[in-house]
C-alpha cells in the first residue's frame, strides 16, 4: 500500500463523535480557510454513504459534501475526492459507486458482510495519493463515529484512512446536547492506542457561548486525554439554511438577493470567517507540519 | 413508601421521556399505581392544566400512567427565553431569572420543593418514574440538573441509562459517561437501554456484548425508532386522544418485547 510519492501534501482529518455533529461543515470551512491562506487545497472523504450526490465535470458521481468543499476550495470537484460512495437506491439495496462510476448494486446485508476490504483500501490509497500529489493541503473528512466497536474492521472511512494518509485527526463533539464530554472522552477511550496516537485535539461544534461550561468540560477532557481542545464553533446555519434565508429576503430586497446568489462564494467566506475565528489556527497548522498562512488572513467578509 | 426509578440519557434528547412514558404504561398495566416525576430543569414545551403548567413530557407520561396530572408531577422548572429563564413554581410563573440568579436565589428552595413533591408522590403511588435531565457523567461537573443530582444522591435510586444510537457514536457516549462517574455513582446504574436503533439487531449484538464487558453493566434491551408515535411532536400538534392511547400501548408492547423488564423489576425490590 506504500505507493505515496515522496512529495506529500500536508493533511488534516476531521472526525466526529457521531453523524450530524458538523464534520462536513467544518471540513468545508477548512477548505476555504486554507485556500484563502494561499495553499492549493482539496477535500477528501474516502467513503461516503449518501443519497445526495454531486456530478463532477466529467460526469462522475460523488457525495454532495465533497462537491461543496471543492467549491469552497475554489477548485473543480473530481471523483478522487470521494472515491467510494454507497448510495441507498431502494429499501435494502445499495449502489456501490467507485471513483464516480457505478460499480455494482447489492443487498445491504450482502454489502455489510462482503470482504472487499483490500480492494476498497486500494481505491482509497490511490485517490488519496493523486490528491496529495496535486495539492498542497488535503482536508479529509471521516464518516459517522470512529468508535463503532461492532464495525471497527469494516470502517475504512475513519482511522484506516487516517493511517493511510498519516493524518492528524481532530475529533468533533456536539456541544448542544449535554453529552459532548462523554462523547469525545468515550471515543478516545474506545480507540486502540495506534489510533489514539493520531488524535491531535478536539473541537466542539454548536457551542452555545457559555464560556464557563466550555472551560470546565475542556479541562476535564484535556486532563483525561492529554489532548487540547482547539476550538468551540458557535451554532452556524449551514450553507443550505443560508440559501433558505436568501429566499426569505426575496420579498424585501429582490435585487440584492440576485447579487448574493451570483456570489455564492460569500457563504463559504462567512462560514470560514466564523470557523477561523473560533479555532486555534496556529496549533492546527503545527499539527499539519506547516508554519502558518502563506498570506495574510481575513476577515474576508465585513459583518 | 413507593419505589423510585430514575431514567437518564447519554445526552439531551436521548429519549428518556419516551422511555418513561413506556415504563409508566407498562407498570400501570402490570397492576401498580405509577406516577411520573419531571426532574429536568430546562423545559422546551409546557402544557396547561387547571393548576397551571407542567412539562409537555410529564403531561404525556401522566396519561400513560392513567392519572390526572397534578402539581407534584413537575413542581419546578425553567423555560428558556433567549438569555434568561421563566421560573415556574408549582405550575405558575414566579420570576424571570438568569442562570446565575436562579442558582443563588432559588436553588435551595427548588430542592426543598422537589423533595416534598416527590415524597408526596411516593406516599400515594407504588412507583415513581423520574425523567432525569442531562448526561449523568457531566451533571456533577456542570451542576445544572440539580434536582436529578439531588434525587440520586439522597435516594440512591436505581437508574436506567438511555443511550441514543440514531446518529451513531452510542458506544462512545456510554463509555464516556461511565468514565466520568465515581464508583458509587456507577453502582446505582442498573443497566442500559439502547434507543432509536434502525438496523439489524444481529449486527449490533457483538458490539453490545463488548460494551457490557467494558462498562460492566447489562444492556437491557434495544428499542427501535418510534417516529410513528405522535408524542415527540410539539404541543401545538397534539394528536387525538385515541391516537395517544394507541401510542402508549405500542410503547408498552415494545418495552415488553425488547427490554428485560424482570431485571428492571429486580432493581426496584
Amino acid at each position: 500500500m506504500e505507493r505515496f510519492p515522496k512529495k506529500q501534501a500536508a493533511v488534516i482529518m476531521i472526525q466526529g463523535t457521531a453523524s450530524h455533529v458538523g464534520k462536513s461543515m467544518i471540513a468545508t470551512a477548512f477548505c476555504r480557510i486554507f485556500t484563502r491562506h494561499g495553499y492549493r487545497t482539496a477535500p477528501f472523504k474516502s467513503w461516503n454513504m449518501s443519497v445526495n450526490t454531486y456530478l463532477t465535470a466529467d460526469g462522475g458521481e460523488i457525495g454532495v459534501g465533497q462537491g461543496q468543499q471543492a467549491e469552497a476550495a475554489r477548485i473543480k470537484a473530481t471523483v478522487e475526492m470521494n472515491p467510494l460512495l454507497i448510495k441507498p437506491v431502494a429499501p435494502g439495496q445499495v449502489q456501490v459507486i467507485v471513483r464516480g462510476r457505478p460499480y455494482k448494486s447489492v443487498d445491504t446485508a450482502v454489502y455489510a458482510k462482503e470482504k472487499q476490504h483490500d480492494f476498497y483500501l486500494q481505491v482509497i490509497a490511490e485517490s488519496l495519493a493523486r490528491l496529495c500529489w496535486e495539492y498542497e493541503i488535503v482536508v479529509i473528512e471521516g464518516a459517522g463515529s470512529p468508535a463503532e466497536i461492532n464495525l471497527q474492521e469494516q470502517d475504512v472511512a475513519n482511522m484506516q484512512t487516517a493511517h493511510l494518509a498519516k493524518a492528524p485527526v481532530l475529533l468533533v463533539g456536539d456541544f448542544s446536547r449535554n453529552g459532548a464530554l462523554a462523547g469525545t472522552l468515550g471515543t478516545y477511550l474506545l480507540l486502540p492506542p495506534k489510533d489514539r496516537a493520531l488524535l491531535g485535539g478536539f473541537l466542539f461544534n454548536k457551542f452555545d457561548g457559555e464560556e464557563a461550561k466550555l472551560q470546565l468540560l475542556a479541562k476535564v477532557l484535556t486532563a483525561e486525554t492529554k489532548l487540547p481542545v482547539l476550538g468551540a464553533i458557535p451554532y452556524l446555519k449551514d450553507l443550505t439554511l443560508a440559501e433558505e434565508d436568501v429566499a426569505k429576503e426575496k420579498a424585501l430586497r429582490g435585487e440584492e438577493v440576485a447579487e448574493k446568489k451570483a456570489d455564492s462564494g460569500r457563504q463559504y467566506d462567512l462560514l470560514a470567517d466564523a470557523v477561523e475565528k473560533a479555532l486555534e489556527m496556529p496549533q492546527i497548522y503545527h499539527l499539519m507540519g506547516l508554519a502558518g498562512p502563506r498570506k495574510e488572513s481575513g476577515p474576508w467578509v465585513q459583518s | 413508601m413507593g419505589a423510585v426509578l430514575m431514567v437518564e440519557g447519554t445526552s439531551q434528547g436521548a429519549g428518556t421521556s419516551l422511555v418513561c412514558a413506556a415504563l409508566c404504561r407498562y407498570f400501570r398495566q402490570a397492576g401498580y399505581s405509577v406516577a411520573p416525576f419531571g426532574a429536568k430543569m430546562l423545559v422546551k414545551n409546557m402544557w396547561a392544566q387547571d393548576f397551571g403548567f407542567l412539562g409537555w413530557e410529564q403531561f404525556l407520561q401522566a396519561e400513560a400512567a392513567c392519572l390526572n396530572p397534578t402539581v407534584n408531577l413537575h413542581p419546578v422548572f425553567l423555560l428558556q427565553k433567549n438569555h434568561s429563564y421563566d421560573l415556574y413554581w408549582q405550575g405558575k410563573i414566579v420570576a424571570q431569572v438568569t442562570w446565575h440568579e436562579f442558582q443563588h436565589a432559588f436553588a435551595p428552595k427548588t430542592l426543598a420543593l422537589a423533595r416534598e413533591s416527590l415524597e408526596a408522590l411516593r406516599r400515594s403511588y407504588d412507583l415513581v418514574i423520574v425523567d432525569g435531565g442531562g448526561n449523568p457523567g457531566e451533571n456533577k461537573l456542570l451542576q445544572q440538573e440539580i434536582i436529578t443530582l439531588d434525587i440520586k444522591e439522597k435516594l440512591k435510586a436505581p437508574t436506567l441509562l438511555v443511550a441514543d444510537i440514531e446518529w451513531g457514536g452510542m458506544f462512545a457516549s456510554v463509555m464516556g459517561t461511565f468514565a466520568l462517574l465515581a464508583e458509587a455513582e456507577k453502582a446505582h446504574i442498573g443497566g442500559i437501554i439502547v434507543n432509536r436503533f434502525r438496523g439489524r439487531q444481529e449486527n449490533l449484538l457483538p458490539g453490545l456484548e463488548m460494551l457490557e464487558e467494558l462498562v460492566q453493566k447489562p444492556v437491557l434491551g434495544v428499542l427501535g425508532y418510534y417516529h410513528q408515535v405522535p408524542l415527540a411532536t410539539a404541543p401545538a400538534q397534539l394528536a387525538a386522544h385515541k391516537e395517544r392511547e394507541a401510542a402508549y400501548q405500542l410503547l408498552s408492547s415494545a418495552l415488553q418485547e425488547q427490554v428485560d423488564l424482570s431485571f428492571v423489576m429486580q432493581l426496584l425490590t
